[in-house]
């Protein structure tokens, strides 16, 4: 794309140029998960009650823009979800999971409100308590994944239920039913109280802290160090990043983040109370998880993800007005985190569409149609003898993982995931990266996701041409 | 302790230890597959939502002379079914789509107790499903009406361990070690989950090998969930309180071997047991000075889990694996 001219035609099209933008074809993944999550909202809306399930979806859809109030209510009860979003990013950076979100959020929650109500401390006092908190439950599985390589996945999950059985006794102990938070234990409104009656200083606190988490992980060393072990093992080890004091260091902040966003949800004014119980766990930890992933960890795009998981969250009391449960809710939290999973087949998708290859796409995705199906979808009539020229990029892609390079003007199509049940040696996923970047390298690389096993290849090597 | 309640405590602790083994077994055969299977406390509620749906359905059909234990079995095929239906949506995302198998997994424990609180409120009404009141077995029924209610052998026999479909999940559990130690499939799975490019080197179908693994995890595991429900819970609502990592938990300890992971199901069943009944218990601390004691228990067979894994955990080695042609 260096000068118009000498650039293909269909390669100066708006939908080629929409390919070839990695953050385009991410945002439209996103859009993907979201749209996915929000149209099995809707099935199930209709399972449990067909006539008002319509209404019930655009109360989703509308109640954050059905006033001005509800606007700003929208924007600023998002903070506490985007904490726990930073949380669970500061560890998916860093290559793990931080799935004990909840049981730090908890345990951030309780302190803050034993805070708030015993020692009517002020309410930063309380929050960075809820921070030390917060930090310390999420130090306990960073250091069993360091030290002990404990599956930080299993162990953060179980002190998940530990944190909840522990704050239920602290609070049915110490403060008891009473748990009214009043002045100067409620996080400051700053003298802006006709934005809302909820209004308080943690929204700007928490895109303060989002903006500094980015600073810290794109532009210094300490951030890289942390990302290191995320992308590469091998690599981060190469340069002598330590992997014990990442894990810990993630852990811990994570932690910090969620203890602050249980303070944040509880010393907000006009707060729900906490009610201390042994069964479920809270679900808007779950929505952080949503977030982060939403935004595929990036800091700034959780600020955006959260403003979206907030909105969706202010139809919650019209859905119960229109009698559906909360459940409604959440189900659309489960289903972006699901499809969010996808994020490399919805990009593969995405481009797909760009290059008009859909079929393509559908065909070493889902697998092989048959020829009926094919026709059926395509209109094309296949023809045994006559080889179709879909099936040779396929091919060519297939082969050109097996070190054996006919590298065409088809191959180009970015397909993630290869799969041809006619080649039996080449049955096996790859994914090739033919990004942008990737393409001014004389070599590609193919990683294959089955095995963790990279190797490289060489791209239009005479050599390799013809066979092994 | 009197002679009743250790006959109720031994009771309850076999009877939690047979859904322990299932949901053990289920994850075990989805890890053999390959795939982390943190989806499974999602499978587990899925598992007990169908199995009690379909047995409160047939409650009317029970009450109108229908055989009370075959509505069990019923339902306990039905929850196999629900849980293996379920577990398709966590084999395929994996094993086809090569999506994140983490995320996946905690996203179907997001779904699921969502799923059950919308299916349980368009049925009820509710928040809760009761647990089916028809399906314990009565001891005048099989002839044992005449022991007294305070023996050692009624409160054994007719605490928790009063259903029939306790035999079909006691066959299961023998059924999956054989499965997996003499069959084909079993082997098949071991080699296709160890080493995938070797398996169908020698024309295994990897992919289908794979997959079954899965659904056979999801199909024990839900099949696990229901018994649990109907043997832990009154009224089930749907959230099974970590009961599917304790199961992972069992299954490291157990190094994915049946005999070894049933073992290790009735340490945890003690546990479970001890935390169940601390407040009846008298020799056991009952904490009076603080209010709610008896929840201190509860915390028992998690940092039991902890300690077990932080035990069984091997120390990670990051090296250049070996190239692929």
């Amino acid at each position: 794309m260096n000068s118009k001219n000498n650039t293909p035609k269909n390669k100066r099209s708006l939908w080629y140029r929409f390919g070839q933008s990695e953050r385009l074809v991410s945002f439209s993944s996103t859009l993907v998960s979201i749209l996915a999550g929000l149209l099995v909202a809707l099935v199930f809306l209709l399972i449990t009650d067909a006539g008002s399930a319509f209404a019930a979806f655009g109360k989703i859809l509308s109640s954050g823009f059905a006033g001005t109030s509800a606007v700003f209510e929208f924007i600023y009860s998002s903070a506490p979800v985007l904490m726990l979003g930073l949380a669970f990013s500061f560890t998916y950076k860093a290559g793990l999971f931080n799935f004990g979100t909840p049981g730090q959020y908890i345990s951030g929650a309780c302190i803050a409100i034993v805070a708030a109500t015993l020692w009517n401390s002020p309410w930063y006092v309380a929050v960075v308590l809820a921070m030390i908190t917060g930090g310390i439950v999420g130090l306990i599985p960073g250091l069993l994944k360091a030290y002990f390589n404990v599956n930080e996945i299993i162990s953060s999950l179980l002190f998940d239920w530990v944190a909840l059985i522990v704050a239920f006794l602290c609070l049915t102990n110490i403060t008891g039913a009473d748990q009214t938070i009043s002045g100067a234990s409620l996080i400051t409104n700053m003298g802006l109280s006709n934005l809302g009656e909820g209004f308080s200083a943690s929204v700007i606190i928490a895109i303060v802290i989002a903006v500094i988490v980015y600073l810290f992980l794109e532009k210094t060393a300490g951030g890289f160090e942390l990302q290191a072990f995320g992308s590469n093992k091998l690599a981060a080890k190469y340069i002598g990043v330590s992997r014990k004091k990442q894990i810990v260091i993630a852990f811990v902040v994570s932690g910090a983040f969620a203890g602050i966003a249980g303070a944040f949800t509880y010393l907000a004014p006009g707060a729900s109370i906490y009610q201390p119980q042994l069964i479920h766990l809270p679900s808007l930890p779950f929505a952080g998880i949503a977030v982060s992933l939403l935004a595929s960890g990036n800091p700034i795009g959780c600020i955006f993800a959260a403003l979206l998981i907030s909105y969706l969250n202010m139809s919650i009391p019209a859905m119960s007005g229109l009698g559906f449960t909360r459940a409604n809710a959440t189900i659309i939290i489960g289903i972006i985190i699901y499809s969010s999973a996808f994020i490399q087949l919805t990009k593969s998708w995405v481009r797909s569409l760009n290059k008009k290859h859909f079929f393509t796409w559908l065909k070493v995705t889902i697998g092989d149609f048959n020829a009926k199906t094919y026709k059926a979808l395509t209109g094309i009539v296949r023809d045994k003898n006559r080889k179709d020229p879909l099936d040779d990029e396929i091919v060519e892609i297939a082969n050109s993982t097996m070190g054996n390079v006919r590298y065409s003007k088809n191959a180009e199509v970015t397909t993630n995931f290869i799969k041809h049940k006619d080649l039996e040696k080449e049955s096996k996923v790859i994914e090739i990266d033919l990004s942008p970047a990737a393409k001014d390298l004389d070599t590609y690389k193919a990683n294959d996701l089955a095995n963790e096993d990279i190797f490289e290849l060489k791209r239009n090597d005479p050599k390799n041409k013809g066979g092994k | 302790m009197s002679i009743a309640l250790l006959g109720a405590f031994l009771s309850f602790f076999i009877a939690i230890s047979i859904p322990l083994i299932l949901i053990s077994y289920g994850g075990m055969f989805t890890e053999r597959a390959g795939v982390s299977d943190i989806a499974i406390e999602g499978i587990v509620v899925i598992g007990a939502l169908v199995g009690l749906l379909v047995g409160n359905g047939l409650e009317s059909a029970v009450n109108s002379g229908f055989s009370s234990q075959l509505a069990v079995l019923i339902s306990i095929a039905a929850a196999g079914i629900g849980g293996g239906l379920f577990s398709i949506l966590l084999g395929l995302a994996v094993k086809r789509f090569h999506a994140n198998q983490n995320i996946v997994g905690i996203a179907l424990d997001i779904i699921a107790p969502s799923l059950f609180a919308i299916m349980v409120f368009s049925t009820n009404g509710q928040t809760e499903i009761s647990t089916l009141s028809y399906a314990a077995v009565s001891p005048s029924s099989i002839g044992l009406g005449a022991l007294p209610t305070d023996s050692f052998l009624h409160s054994l026999l007719f605490t928790s361990l009063n259903q029939l479909g306790m035999v079909l999940a006691i066959m299961l559990i023998v059924i999956s070690s054989v499965i997996i130690f003499k069959s084909k499939f079993g082997f098949r799975l071991d080699a296709c989950g160890k080493n995938p490019s070797a398996a169908r080197s020698l024309g295994i179908n990897v992919d289908g090998t794979l997959f079954g693994g899965v659904l056979t995890g999801g199909v024990l595991a839900g099949i696990g969930g229901f018994v649990y429900a109907l043997i832990a819970f009154n009224s089930f609502n749907g959230e099974a309180a970590g009961i599917g990592f304790i199961a992972l938990v069992i299954m490291i300890y157990g190094k994915w071997k049946p005999g070894k992971i049933t073992l290790a199901s009735l340490l945890f069943s003690f546990f479970i047991s001890i935390s169940t009944f601390a407040s009846s218990i008298s020799w056991l601390p009952s904490f009076s000075g603080i209010a709610n004691g008896y929840a201190i228990y509860k915390l028992l067979p998690l940092l039991v889990a902890v300690i077990v894994l932080i035990f069984n955990s091997k120390p990670e080695v990051i090296s250049q694996r070996k190239k692929v042609k």
